[in-house]
């Protein structure tokens, strides 16, 4: 008999794209790293309104929302290929040796899948959609 | 020193928290307004809030990628798309990070620092 294996714990996806159930997770700064939020900030028409003017949402933000796994294309199957790619990708000199203080860790897929690598670059990482 | 190895890829301990914030506080000494306009207020603040967060745009200009490929470029900041539509504007561009990074042509790419000059 074969089991299918269940992931019984739900995870967050720290680089959402903005969408319905998203939370406004962090800021790029004038160092065009990322500010994360201690506690993801829930938002309304109001910011949606003011921050899709100019450049995407996404250039100036990062969200959190659910990890939707095979709905997403970086899902690779098992696990996020984003951030793999990236710890495997990233320049020694960008990992930070300070974490951000960040409540989701405990459900963020990054976390659970690379432990506190990935909150070395988490701050480093930046969604953009480029729409053509 | 402790003798049991840990992997460092796959650690959970929280050695070196950053902490920094940003604090607001508004406060009307020697009045006290009816709690409904107290309430009307602080939606309005919200509101005023929700909108300058949503305004900022601090991200410096010089980050993005040249959209010219003849110029030299400079990446500095992965580029990360959980979406599903991830195309850069100028293709000659795509293909030459694609090659470089050797990342399937269907897939989304992420680029680490000066992996392209
Ligand atoms: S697979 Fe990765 S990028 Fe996609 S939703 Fe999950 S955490 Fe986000």
């Amino acid at each position: 008999m074969q089991y299918i294996k269940m992931e019984s714990k739900k995870h967050v996806c720290p680089s959402a794209p903005l969408y319905e159930g998203s939370r406004l997770l962090g800021i790029v700064n004038e160092n065009n790293e990322v500010s994360i939020l201690t506690e993801p900030m829930e938002i309304d028409d109001v910011f949606i309104a003011s921050a899709s003017k100019g450049k995407l949402p996404e250039q100036k933000f990062r969200f959190t929302n659910k990890c939707v796994k095979s709905g997403c294309k970086q899902w690779t199957g098992e696990q996020c290929g984003v951030i793999k790619r990236v710890l495997e990708n990233i320049e020694q000199s960008t990992i930070k040796n300070e974490l951000p203080e960040c409540n989701i860790r405990s459900e963020c897929r990054w976390f659970d899948q690379e432990g506190i690598s990935a909150c070395k670059v988490c701050t480093s990482i930046k969604y953009i959609n480029y729409i053509s | 020193m402790n003798g049991v190895a840990e992997n460092p890829t796959k650690s959970r301990q929280l050695n070196s928290i950053k902490m920094s914030s940003t604090k607001f506080t508004l406060e009307l000494k020697g009045i006290e307004l009816p709690k409904s306009t107290q309430e009307e207020i602080s939606k309005a603040l919200n509101q005023t809030l929700m909108h300058k967060i949503g305004e900022l745009d601090l991200a410096p200009e010089s980050s993005e990628a040249h959209s010219n490929s003849n110029s030299p470029f400079y990446l500095n900041k992965f580029r990360i798309d959980g979406g599903e539509i991830a195309k850069l504007l100028n293709k000659d561009l795509l293909s030459q990070i694609e090659k470089e990074l050797k990342i399937p042509k269907e897939d989304n790419f992420y680029i680490a620092k000066n992996a392209i000059h």
